[in-house]
């Protein structure tokens, strides 16, 4: 019964935007040409202008609203300014949360195109078998969910008591190379090493996203043109630097960006492995504290414009690119 | 773009049955007069299974339907499901946080579709005034939890030649015979727990609260009357520091105790070789801890042979206020004001439920009755457990669980574990607590 029910609502709902657009047709094809030529865009693009604007304009505007109200203690929420704004850039430990997100922010995009250029080019000068050999095992970790991750890493980490035998894969090596003390690596977070050791596992995973656009990249770029650079007397270094990298540079930017904008948004990893605790909160994770755990949607929301400001430039800048990588077309 | 017009009205009627079709099929009808009723929690598995069972058999001889729905975000569910409008008609609250921040969401109060004061007449003081907010009860507990248990195992007791501490004095000379003999460590503490790392200790700084302080300061400490930074709260974190962060307490320390998961720090207490394999006597947890065990242990509780593993009351030290139990519950709230939904809160806060066979085939259950007949709990840990909440004379539900998220769900736990862990002050922590209390307006 509830199959037939989906079945007929989505023939029915595909009926009835068709019969929409049908009728908007028939009624443009009534006026003169000229009008017709100017208000047929609007049609065809009408119905997706709504949508976004029902799903993506509208919420928005009603987290900025909700960022506003303030919450007691009894979930009843009324009209409070900037309350929630002050109260979260009056605590020490939000200005942490944002000192964290920007190191997140500046080293894991960063990080993650190394390391994906550089086994992209060690890969490329491999026999095509080894190739592709190398890079499955590069490109696995995609496979795996942020959360499964956490925990493969978390064992990594492991702390056990001293004297007792180190289970964690860090601390084995650790205590068998230097003979030293276990080190509780999650809860240390001096220089930020506990935030370090999270960023690893993001680059682990997306080591291979960045490997498979920048390898692709690499091969694109003409074999003339590294071949004249040779020439030309152009060592290694020098045809890698000067003569390719120019070439890929909005290969690597769209990379770095994507990378920026998931850590921008980065949640699971920093849940699954400290909860955000010993200074390794970041933004997403506080949204999630405050909306569930804390019950303050307003400071939720208010999380949530801060990091929807923070995104808008590197967006822009994105758009941008993109366009000059059109124009050059 | 030209189609015919007949074909057109033949799509136009088309469409049009498909919307009014699924629009029918879509709707689920009133609620009023319907013997069905709803229940969501945050239990799952087999736990639901046997609830799901013992309500089914009740529900029978009244002629109601009753659905129970287990998820286990049940906590963040609730939350959007309610304040979207499609509410359950009960839900069963682990956390008295969260039931309280939805009661201007349409709940009922329980005055309403019950006689608050008979049916808890036979409960611990303190239980009915959990979910209570301006007088009026919105949850009562249809299950509750004893945290103040001191799981051991007595096989390793008695090998060692230790016997069960009755007072305060004699679990401290106990404690230190451990330490001096070098036989293993006296306590398993483990205080990391997937996405809630710090509630353990939050749990060890309540018991002495309670105990030291009384109920009306403890309560008191929950609404913030009393500060962190008071002299109950660090009597109470002295008590905790001389026992488990004592020298040798606890195998490790307080870093190992901040990085080890609570569930997976009792296996220790069941291992034999003494300091050299970490080794370690007593764990103090609540009565859910038993499902954290290890496979062979679990059997042995399956079968109710305690040869291996019992439980004992945490003493009250003797300069401390009140003999306490310290525990939490799953309150019973509902969201409908209709006959089936008040027979069914009826039946899950009264003292008959559980008797349709819950209590026997869960084993973790307890109810909050104290008259609830003993006859009817099939392991030794559940008899423990009631012995535990009638003999001490106040039952205090877990304070972080009724604080204000920030603190209880937040900073309590973020600092106490740094104080865990050596990288906080005790002083630093409970100044932090005090001063991420949410401004009351």
């Amino acid at each position: 019964m509830q199959i037939l029910s989906v079945f007929i609502s989505v023939v029915g709902g595909l009926a009835v935007s068709f019969l929409i657009y049908l009728g908007l047709n028939f009624i443009v094809s009534k006026t003169n040409t000229r009008w017709n030529a100017r208000l047929l865009p609007y049609v065809f693009l009408g119905p997706v202008l709504l949508l976004i604007a029902v799903f993506l304009i509208v919420p928005t505007v009603l987290t900025v609203y909700q960022s506003l109200l303030k919450t007691d203690q009894y979930g009843l929420q009324s009209f409070g300014g900037l309350t929630n704004y002050v109260s979260l850039f009056t605590t020490g430990s939000f200005l942490q949360t944002l000192l964290n997100n920007l190191l997140w922010i500046i080293v894991v995009p960063a990080l993650t195109v190394i390391v994906g250029l550089a086994v992209a080019t060690l890969a490329d000068r491999m026999g095509p078998k080894r190739e592709k050999t190398f890079k499955s095992i590069i490109f696995l970790p995609m496979a795996i969910s942020a959360i499964a991750a956490s925990s493969i890493w978390k064992f990594v980490y492991y702390y056990s008591a001293p004297g007792q035998p180190q289970v964690g894969l860090l601390n084995g090596i650790w205590t068998g190379l230097t003979h030293a003390q276990p080190v509780s690596w999650l809860l240390n977070d001096t220089a930020h090493l506990n935030s370090f050791l999270l960023m690893v596992v993001v680059i682990w995973l997306n080591a291979g996203y960045a490997m498979v656009l920048l390898s692709a990249a690499i091969k694109a770029v003409p074999e003339e043109t590294i071949e004249a650079a040779r020439i030309d007397g152009a060592n290694e270094r020098q045809a890698f630097f000067r003569v390719i990298a120019p070439q890929i540079r909005t290969t690597i930017v769209a990379v770095f960006i994507t990378v920026l904008i998931t850590v921008m948004k980065l949640f699971d990893i920093v849940f699954a492995m400290t909860n955000g605790q010993f200074n390794t909160n970041v933004l997403g994770m506080e949204f999630y504290n405050q909306f569930f755990s804390f019950n303050n949607p307003g400071k939720a929301s208010a999380v949530v414009v801060i990091l929807i400001l923070a995104v808008v430039p590197v967006i822009v800048y994105q758009v941008r690119t993109y366009r000059e990588q059109e124009a050059l077309r | 773009m030209k189609l015919s017009r007949k074909i057109t009205a033949a799509i136009a009627v088309a469409a049009g049955a498909a919307i009014a079709l699924s629009g029918c099929s879509g709707s689920s009808g009133g609620n009023s007069g319907s013997t069905t009723v709803t229940i969501s929690g945050a239990f799952t598995g087999a736990q639901a299974t046997a609830f799901q069972a013992d309500v089914s058999a009740w529900a029978k001889t009244q002629g109601l339907t009753v659905k129970y729905n287990g998820s286990n975000s049940f906590q963040t569910g609730i939350v959007t499901q309610v304040k979207g409008g499609q509410a359950p008609d009960v839900a069963i609250f682990p956390q008295p946080g969260v039931l309280k921040s939805l009661i201007s969401n349409n709940m009922v109060p329980l005055d309403d579709l019950i006689n608050v004061k008979s049916v808890t007449s036979d409960e611990a003081q303190g239980i009915p005034d959990i979910a209570k907010v301006n007088g009026k009860t919105y949850g009562l507990p249809y299950s509750i939890n004893v945290k103040s248990l001191v799981w051991y195992d007595p096989a390793a007791f008695k090998a060692a030649g230790y016997t069960v501490p009755t007072t305060d004095a004699e679990l401290m000379a106990l404690q230190n015979k451990i330490i001096s003999s070098g036989s293993g460590y006296p306590w398993c503490v483990g205080i990391a727990s997937q996405g809630s790392n710090g509630w353990p200790m939050t749990d060890w700084l309540e018991e002495y609260v309670l105990r030291y302080g009384g109920l009306t300061q403890y309560n008191d400490w929950i609404t913030h009357k009393v500060k962190f930074d008071s002299p109950l709260v660090k009597k109470a974190a002295a008590k905790v520091e001389s026992m488990i962060f004592a020298n040798g307490a606890v195998d490790g320390g307080g870093k190992a105790m901040a990085s080890t998961d609570f569930g997976a720090a009792g296996n220790n207490l069941f291992i034999t070789g003494g300091k050299a394999k970490g080794q370690c006597f007593m764990m103090r947890q609540g009565t859910f801890i038993t499902g954290f065990f290890p496979k062979d242990i679990q059997a042995q509780i399956a079968k109710n042979d305690t040869t291996n593993v019992n439980a004992f009351t945490l003493p009250t030290p003797s300069d401390a206020t009140t003999s306490g139990t310290l525990g939490g519950g799953d309150l019973v709230a509902a969201f409908h004001n209709t006959p089936a939904v008040k027979k069914v809160v009826n039946y899950l806060v009264g003292k008959e439920f559980g008797t349709h066979g819950y209590a026997k085939q869960w084993t973790a259950y307890l109810s909050a009755h104290n008259t609830f007949p003993e006859a009817q709990y099939a392991s030794p840990f559940q008899k423990v457990a009631q012995n535990a909440v009638k003999q001490s004379k106040v039952f205090g539900f877990d304070a972080s669980d009724q604080m204000p998220g920030a603190v209880g769900a937040g900073t309590e736990w973020t600092n106490l574990t740094q104080w865990t862990a050596g990288q906080e002050s005790l002083d630093d922590a409970l100044k932090a607590i005090d001063a991420s209390w949410p401004a009351t307006n």
